[in-house]
């Protein structure tokens, strides 16, 4: 199928999306899924309905993953997608080439989540994505929306500048690289589950309590939480009395959309690696030291570099004439060299999801879970909608060590958290 | 809505948990719009136990049924019925019953003995020197080997006692190779592996609090 947009019957994955396909492995093939939980049961057939509504206004949704001699690739299908029951844990494999979508609508009592390989989109592409659905099955169910906002309504026409590769267009060779020397990071172990299995803990709060005690340590929210997951793995390594001590990255993620203008619904974020050092610190000391990496060094000219150090990779002429296969072994070596065993847990904050007031009587929360990660036992997410903040740990270790020692310190900060968890 | 007291957090939904602590919380249950659907996930393990079960049962027939057209008995067959019953008791069994480490290797200790008197007795050689002189040997030293990892292994630095132990192993194991090629028996193997015990007995007496037994005990989670 020709699509439109772009011309022709493929297109090249941008940037960041090409370490994923090369990357996946039988436990791991980078799926995240954002969700909403509605206030009454989902309406399958609506949704459905919603759904054949809206695809033609992602085009860059609309595509299965192909392998190319030198690369993989996207093609447009001409099949509209089909949503399916939950039936398996969240963020389970997915089959990546061959003729099916690479992302998944999937429903189950109140709960509508879109489940999405990496590659297609970053965070905000779904998000955005989720948000047009949801307004599309509740104009279906009844909903009179006066105001859209800023959401993308299913009767507008996809822009080139949706489905462009942001990368490509913000590289400037002349602002230097990054270097990507960085010493392992300290990872909290243990028994791990059996494969498939991905174990959910959510934590809801009100933002204004958590608002107010990040206040009171003189920070961001995101920083408070950041603060918080690095002093619960540094007390948790300081506990284990190791004779080698470990630093503890926490690894947050950047929408670089924020910094370099860009609507782009396809992947164009970059990440920054907070580090702590494994030695005794104060909650206060942790929380001024973060504060001051991510105030003063996520900058433009680091995203800048950040766009350089990915972009020259790739633009490499080695590297680029080289076929797949030895493409997929460098990948998966560097990614297991400069990738997630230099973390100790990664925390992507959404931040405020903003929908139209009409919509309050239908959503009841957003739900952003990252899936199983290749090296770490643990992930962190947050997402936070009409006043109340939802933090999400995804877990393939059985014990729930991590969110038991988080969630314990959020409470005697004096924060009225409510556990929820997939695991009975 | 019930609240874990531990952890101080409250709980929502039917969970009679807290899953953060795992304490009891209570047994109303509240209906809840955030469930998760229940899964009851099919590993590639259960489906694999299955075909083996299935080829396990298949091949004893045949086999028995080959045997029987043939020699008009049952005779050799029996050892592939042994063979196949010493992997499932062996292999088979910890597996499904999801054994800890401890008795795993109780059972293929027991299946790895089991299986040498079985061949001495088939070859009708009880004086075949390899199968009890050598072979004891390197099983007791595995096993010793694998013990002590566990025993010194309990908290912390792992990895070295793992290192210091594999060469230890080896040492051992080059001695019982150099007396068995030597003399066509294992005495150094054994006076190896019995120094080895002393030391062990003697290492874990020196640095326990307690008594020998009850440290052992304490390390082994017994």
């Amino acid at each position: 199928m020709k699509n439109a947009m772009f011309d022709k019957e493929w297109f090249k994955l941008d940037n960041a999306a090409k370490i994923y396909p090369a990357a996946r492995s039988s436990r791991w093939n980078a799926v995240f899924r954002m969700s909403v939980v509605l206030k009454e049961e989902v309406k399958p057939e609506l949704l459905q309905q919603a759904l054949d509504d809206i695809i033609d206004r992602f085009p860059s949704f609309r595509v299965t993953l192909k392998k190319g001699f030198f690369w993989y690739y996207f093609q447009f299908i001409n099949e509209k997608p089909k949503i399916q029951e939950e039936k398996t844990y969240p963020c389970s494999m997915m089959r990546l080439t061959g003729k099916g979508y690479v992302f998944r609508v999937l429903y189950h009592s109140h709960r509508i989540a879109v489940e999405v390989f990496h590659s297609i989109t970053d965070g905000t592409g779904n998000i955005t994505f989720l948000k047009t659905l949801i307004l599309r099955y509740c104009e279906l169910c009844g909903a009179e929306i006066a105001d859209v906002g800023d959401l993308l309504h299913y009767d507008d026409d996809p822009t080139p500048e949706e489905v462009e590769d942001s990368f490509g267009r913000y590289i400037d060779k002349s602002k230097g690289t990054l270097p990507r020397k960085e010493p392992v990071a300290y990872q909290i172990k243990g028994a791990k589950e059996k494969r498939g299995v991905l174990n959910i803990t959510q934590g809801s709060m009100p933002f204004e309590q958590l608002h107010a005690t990040a206040k009171s340590y003189n920070c961001t929210v995101n920083t408070y939480l950041s603060a918080v997951l690095a002093y619960v793995i540094l007390n948790r390594q300081l506990y284990e009395k190791k004779s080698k001590k470990k630093p503890i990255r926490i690894q947050v993620p950047i929408n670089l959309r924020k910094i370099f203008p860009s609507v782009t619904l396809r992947n164009f974020a970059g990440y920054y690696n907070t580090t702590v050092m494994p030695n005794e610190q104060t909650f206060e000391e942790i929380v001024r030291e973060l504060d001051t990496q991510l105030k003063e060094k996520i900058t433009p000219d680091y995203c800048q570099k950040f766009i350089n150090s990915n972009v020259s990779l790739e633009k490499n002429p080695i590297i680029r004439v080289a076929p797949r296969f030895l493409k997929t072994l460098f990948m998966n070596l560097s990614f297991y060299m400069v990738g997630e065993n230099l973390m100790s847990c990664t925390f992507s904050n959404i931040g405020n999801v903003v929908t139209p007031k009409e919509l309050y009587d239908y959503i009841d929360r957003f739900e952003f879970v990252l899936g199983p990660q290749k090296y770490m036992n643990n992930a962190m997410t947050a997402a936070s909608y009409n006043g109340t903040t939802l933090v999400t740990f995804s877990r393939t270790a059985k014990d729930p060590i991590l969110e038991r020692d988080f969630f314990r310190v959020l409470t005697e900060h004096g924060i009225e958290v409510t556990i929820n968890s997939n695991r009975r | 809505m019930k609240q874990c007291r531990k952890c101080g957090v409250n709980i929502d939904g039917d969970l009679g948990n807290c899953p953060l602590c795992g304490a009891f919380v209570g047994e109303e249950k509240s209906p809840t719009i955030y469930e998760y659907p229940q899964v009851n996930i099919k590993t590639r393990q259960k489906l694999f136990l299955k075909i083996s079960m299935f080829i396990t049962v298949f091949v004893i027939a045949l086999v028995a049924a080959i045997n029987l057209a043939v020699n008009r008995t049952i005779s050799w067959s029996l050892h592939v019925m042994f063979g196949f019953a010493l992997a499932w008791i062996c292999i088979g069994r910890p597996t499904i019953k999801i054994f800890n480490t401890r008795k795993h290797l109780a059972w293929n200790f027991a299946g790895a003995i089991a299986l040498l008197f079985y061949i001495n007795i088939w070859t009708s050689k009880l004086a075949n020197p390899w199968a009890f002189t050598l072979g004891m040997p390197i099983v007791v030293l595995t096993w010793a080997t694998v013990l002590e990892i566990l025993c010194f292994a309990h908290r912390g630095g792992r990895g070295n006692y793992q290192i210091a132990l594999t060469k230890l192993f080896a040492l051992s194991a080059i001695c019982i190779g150099i007396s068995f090629i030597w003399t066509k028996t294992c005495t150094w193997g054994w006076y190896v592996c019995t120094a080895r015990g002393f030391v062990d007995v003697l290492a874990l007496s020196f640095f326990s609090k307690d008594t020998y037994f009850g440290e052992l005990k304490r390390r082994l989670h017994v």
